[in-house]
């Protein structure tokens, strides 16, 4: 009992120690001048208009009756992301 | 055959012989007019079989006019010569009339139905043997108990009565779930059908009723359900039945208005269950009927209307097809209305005409109704002096998914609208009274390249209706986007349209938008760059966008005349002036082109920058200023190539425009070529794609772009089938200054079937 109890401390620790590595490292958090990358990776919300029009009731044969279903809109275009840092170097110190 | 009975004795010859006659007769009987008083027949092909003998075959056959209000009296004919019991269901000249008839066996796969109107029909009863089953009879507008037994008692009805096979949904085979045609209530529904019983016994039948008042009849009998218990189909009533198939009527009433239910559990009129004897069933009193306890009648596929006299015979089916339906606006769809030609002689023209005003010829028409309303088109067949009408009634509703997202369904929208502008008359024109669905859906399916017929024959015939109806943004795009579409083919096509929409506003700023749109047409499609210089000189004074534009045009001139210092000047001094407030907005990106129109607001692109004012060059040059700048580049590139490869065409060019606008440099520094080419060769356009990147490769000695920029230039020769010599000189020369780069071999392969230069 002891040792199962243990072994799930252990383990936590050991994952905990790892996602925090994972966390904090390689994302160009601690170098002056760079805006970490957003933590959750969440997709923003549907624009309204294609949430109103785009709401297809599909014909089934478990319905008493079939309904007419809405047509599919065009989605719009999306814009392409670019991510890019931008290294600001300061002209006193005469860096290149 | 003949051989194969030589030498038999006499008398099997004989039999043999007869057998044959016989085989013959019957050939010839099924394409012969089998019943002489019919001056009408209808061809069936067997489709469905039906699950019991006795359910024969369900039909409903168009009437329309054609039997001319009297009651039909029909003989079915198998395609063997036997004559097969048929029996009338319902009639009436909207809907036309049904019928049962004998299953004719197993290897018949045709009937002729010969109809005699007025002469005494046989109206379907229980004693004549056959078991129908199920057939929904249904009339909308209705809701009363007595409607619902007038169509019980069959023979003629009112015309909006309308009747089909029913077949419940998975949750429960026997039930009522509201009108399948998509007509709203109030409706009263007579259900014909019949179940088997599977053994002899008492059964407990338990319907359950979700809305308005049914009765339910076994055998001819009204049953009373009463409570039993508190259990799930404890209501019912216990109905003494032998084994085999026994007849279950429903009259039902829908009152109410609106769509019915579409909720698979609280949904739907009514549905049956029973409890057969014997039979185990926990924690419930019943269950519901299995689709295999539930008799149907076979189905059949018309083919053809026939007169006796060889006239033709108008006689119709109509499909509908896709649905386009956006958030509160009036639903439209395609219906295809076809003739059915069977049987008309050689040179009958088929023609249809339609309440709105319109008339169109063709066996196979499409035409858009509007939904959820009842609808009529005439249908005429001529055959020299033999003229037959009728009419052809239906109600707009489909299920067909439909997407704006598919080409395909865009391009149905476009070409049955184009079909019916062209069919519509001139006055009083219809398109006047369109409301925003169909200007709405017009725009969603116009697309960069795409609606040249469409738009075609709404600017010349339809100018005056469009331009009173839609908000001048509206218009103007639409006219670009025809402008566009016809500058590849008819560049002179082109030429008198510009004048025709420049002679009809007298807005200044369009008017100047199409002396822009005349320098590129001399430019790129006509080849006049004289006067293109011209035109674009005289923009070129304008305080505005439009002005810029045009000294960049005049830039591209210089370019394309082999001038690389005159355009980087005038590319050079409109990005002098633009360079001060580059990162002032956003790129244009995220909404649709088609957005913009259906709001009504202009469709411009979101200034990058504000254009030139006349002022100086401002003093930058900051290390900042100019990273974000060539941040900026890129994002406006990449967006031009998303645009792009997505298809959407509209929104890249306004892109690209706004990367003109910001940084004409790029046409000379950077992929700017790359990105304005790739959108004219999605949209077919070698005329314009191709001069640009010829000078491009000829004047740029060195860049990462010209591999793929002399690619592309070999791509659009190729494609539009262009003079491959005409190009020789420039391969040649980008040949030399790529010699060690992976594209030579290309522009070998390229050189060695190119044939000699042009002199």
């Amino acid at each position: 009992m002891k040792n199962s109890t243990a072994k799930k401390v252990m383990s936590s620790a050991l994952a905990a120690t790892l996602c925090t590595g994972t966390l904090l490292s390689g994302d160009g958090t601690g170098e002056a001048g760079f805006v970490p990358p957003p933590r959750e990776m969440k997709k923003p919300p549907a624009p309204p208009r294609v949430a109103s029009s785009a709401e297809t009731v599909l014909a089934c044969c478990c319905c008493p009756v079939t309904p007419m279903s809405r047509t599919e809109a065009k989605k719009p275009p999306q814009p392409p992301i670019l991510i890019t840092k931008i290294k600001e170097e300061d002209p006193a110190k005469g860096k290149k | 055959m003949v051989g194969s009975i030589v030498g038999k004795p006499a008398a099997i010859r004989a039999v043999v012989s007869v057998g044959i006659f016989l085989s013959a007769f019957r050939l010839v009987a099924a394409d012969a007019w089998q019943v002489a008083e019919a001056p009408l027949r209808y061809k069936l092909d067997l489709g469905r079989k039906p699950t019991h003998a006795s359910a024969g075959y369900f039909a409903t056959l168009p009437d329309g006019g054609i039997i001319r209000a009297a009651t039909p009296a029909t003989t079915v004919v198998s395609d063997d010569g036997k004559v097969l019991p048929s029996y009338l269901l319902w009639h009436n000249s909207e809907t036309g009339f049904s019928i049962v008839f004998a299953d004719p066996g197993a290897g018949a796969k045709s009937v002729n139905v010969y109809v005699q109107p007025g002469a005494g029909a046989r109206t379907w009863r229980p004693s004549t043997g056959l078991t129908p089953s199920a057939i929904l009879s249904v009339f909308p507008g209705r809701d009363t108990p007595p409607a619902a037994q007038t169509l019980a008692n069959l023979g003629r009805v009112e015309a909006a009565v309308h009747y089909g096979e029913n077949f419940g949904y998975a949750k429960a085979p026997f039930s009522i779930g509201g009108d399948l045609t998509g007509r709203p209530k109030p409706a009263a529904f007579y259900l014909l059908s019949h179940v088997e019983a599977p053994v002899a016994g008492n059964y407990w039948i338990a319907p359950f009723i979700h809305g308005g008042q049914c009765e339910v009849l076994v055998d001819g009998n009204k049953i009373t359900p009463k409570e039993k218990s508190k259990l799930w189909g404890g209501t019912g009533a216990s109905v003494e039945l032998t084994k085999g198939l026994h007849r279950i009527e429903v009259l039902q009433t829908a009152p109410g208005t609106g769509p019915y239910s579409t909720d698979p559990k609280g949904g739907g009129l009514m549905y049956l269950t029973w409890h057969p004897p014997k039979e185990e069933i926990k924690g419930a009193e019943s269950r519901i009927l299995k689709p295999s306890e539930i008799a149907r009648s076979g189905s059949c596929i018309l083919t053809g209307v026939e007169a006796h006299d060889g006239s033709p015979v108008a006689a119709a089916k109509v499909t509908p097809g896709l649905t386009y339906w956006f958030e509160n606006e009036d639903p439209l769809l395609i219906y295809e209305f076809g003739a059915l030609t069977s049987g008309h002689p050689p040179g009958t023209t088929v023609s249809w005409t339609f309440s709105e005003g319109g008339a169109i010829e063709g066996a196979k028409i499409r035409w858009i109704v509007p939904g959820f309303r009842e609808g009529k088109a005439r249908l005429t067949v001529k055959s020299g002096q033999n003229v037959s009408t009728c009419i052809v009634p239906f109600f707009g509703f489909s299920t067909q998914k439909t997407s704006l997202e598919n080409s395909g369904h865009r391009e149905a929208f476009r070409d049955v609208l184009a079909d019916m502008l062209a069919a519509f008359p001139r006055n009083p024109d219809p398109v006047a009274t369109w409301g925003d669905a169909w200007w709405n859906n017009l725009i969603r399916t116009v697309e960069g390249g795409e609606g040249e017929k469409l738009l075609g024959r709404l600017f010349t015939d339809h100018f005056e209706a469009a331009r009173k109806k839609l908000a001048p943004a509206q218009l103007f795009v639409l006219e670009d986007v025809f402008l566009d579409v016809i500058l590849r083919d008819h560049p002179d096509e082109n030429f008198k349209w510009l004048q025709r929409f420049f002679a009809g506003t007298t807005d200044a700023a369009r008017q100047n938008d199409l002396r822009f749109r005349e320098g590129e047409l001399h430019m790129y499609y006509l080849n006049d760059r004289k006067k293109a210089e011209g035109i674009f000189t005289v923009l070129a004074s304008l305080r505005s966008e439009l002005g810029e534009r045009a000294k960049i045009r005049l830039g591209d001139l210089a370019l394309l005349s082999g001038d690389l210092n005159k355009a980087t000047s005038y590319y050079a001094d409109v990005q002098n002036r633009a360079r001060t407030a580059r990162n002032a907005a956003p790129a244009p990106t995220g909404s649709l082109i088609t957005k913009q129109l259906l709001d009504g607001s202009p469709a411009k692109p979101v200034p990058v920058t504000p254009m030139a004012t006349g002022q100086p060059p401002q003093k930058t040059g900051a290390a900042t200023d100019q990273k974000g700048g060539a941040l900026q580049e890129v994002s406006l590139s990449e967006n031009v190539r998303t645009l792009t490869g997505n298809g959407f065409l509209l929104e890249a060019r306004q892109a690209l425009l706004a990367w003109e606008n910001e940084f004409p440099l790029s046409k000379i520094s950077g992929d700017y070529i790359l990105r304005e080419s790739g959108i004219y060769i999605k949209m077919d356009d070698w005329k314009r794609a191709q001069p640009m990147l010829e000078a491009y490769c000829r004047e740029i000695d060195a860049s990462s772009y010209l591999p793929e920029a002399i690619s592309m230039l070999i791509y659009c020769v190729q494609v539009s089938k262009a003079q491959p010599a005409s190009i020789r000189d420039i391969v040649e020369t980008v040949k030399g200054r790529l010699k060690y780069h992976p594209v030579a071999g290309q522009l070998d392969k390229f050189l060695s079937t190119a044939g000699p230069a042009s002199k």
